[in-house]
């Protein structure tokens, strides 16, 4: 049974059904396995579509409150991860790295977008 | 990961002096543009309808006046550019309608700039909206001065002559 939040977004965009179902199904998949995120670009990977049309139809599900876009910001040299937030405001207050010791510039960052459910739990079934 | 799209040189150089919070605000927008791109129409569509969105968003996000001074000022230019008409219908009354023609046309350009200083107008509609303004007074000038004086439009010298060559 689909969530009636989904339904609602598959009629607000009748045209992307297709695209949504399998793209619910995936996500629905990677939360099974015990993923947390979506990321856009395995979810890309795994439909046959560019990084940008998978973000379009993860954004649709985004604004259909059914997704959350978070931020998980990254230090540049040592490639870890510094924080995850869901406001993009907050990305101008990312917290002191440890590992280099220090408070990095901008451009000494790396943001990766992802997506989450906004419940935590499974999106919907696809019917 | 991040895209190369239309404004992708421009944000470049311009990224040194932007916060995370702009440039991932930017990298989110160039997907959308990428994605305009799409072979899949439906796909498309939806992309350029989030774009308009998302900068619709962020002209709101950037405005540089709170609602509620918005409101007040708009309210208060309303009611000036009413007093205004009705002064000038009472106590000039030969020039009254251009008069009024020119306070609600001000009134109008103010309210625009309001609007577009608070996020909900963009400087390309603003510059519209002042043309269209300004061709409207425009053109009410020679009716209302064909009522004045000779001598008094001789004097301003900018008016057009009439149609008989007057």
């Amino acid at each position: 049974m689909s969530s009636p939040k989904f339904e609602r977004v598959k009629q607000n965009n009748p045209r992307l059904s297709d695209f949504l179902d399998r793209l619910v199904g995936y996500i629905n998949s990677q939360i099974q396995e015990g993923q947390t995120y979506i990321i856009p670009k395995l979810a890309a990977a795994a439909l046959h579509l560019t990084d940008a049309e998978a973000i379009v139809l993860l954004e649709i599900l985004a604004k259909g409150e059914i997704l959350q876009r978070i931020y998980n910001v990254y230090c540049r040299k040592y490639d870890t991860l510094l924080a995850t937030v869901d406001n993009i405001d907050a990305l101008d207050e990312i917290p002191h790295c440890d590992d280099c010791d220090r408070d990095h510039d901008p451009r000494e960052l790396v943001v990766q977008i992802a997506y989450r459910p906004k419940n935590g739990n499974a999106v919907g079934d696809v019917a | 990961m991040a895209p190369r799209g239309q404004n992708g040189k421009k944000e470049e150089s311009a990224g040194n002096s932007l916060s995370l919070s702009e440039q991932t605000h930017l990298q989110i927008l160039d997907y959308f543009r990428v994605a305009e791109n799409s072979e899949h129409p439906a796909i498309r569509d939806a992309a350029i309808e989030l774009v308009k969105e998302t900068s619709r968003y962020q002209q709101e996000q950037s405005a540089r006046l709170s609602p509620t001074l918005t409101m007040l000022i708009a309210v208060l230019i309303l009611i000036s550019a009413g007093v205004s008409s009705w002064y000038f219908f009472v106590y000039y009354t030969a020039h009254a309608y251009i008069l009024s023609a020119i306070a609600i046309g001000l009134a109008l350009v103010g309210a625009c700039l309001l609007a577009m200083f608070s996020g909900h107008l963009s400087q390309a509609n603003f510059v519209h909206v002042v043309g269209m303004v300004w061709s409207k007074i425009a053109g009410l000038i020679p009716r209302s001065q064909a009522s004045t004086p000779p001598s008094s439009l001789s004097e301003q010298g900018s008016v057009p002559p009439n149609d008989d060559g007057s």
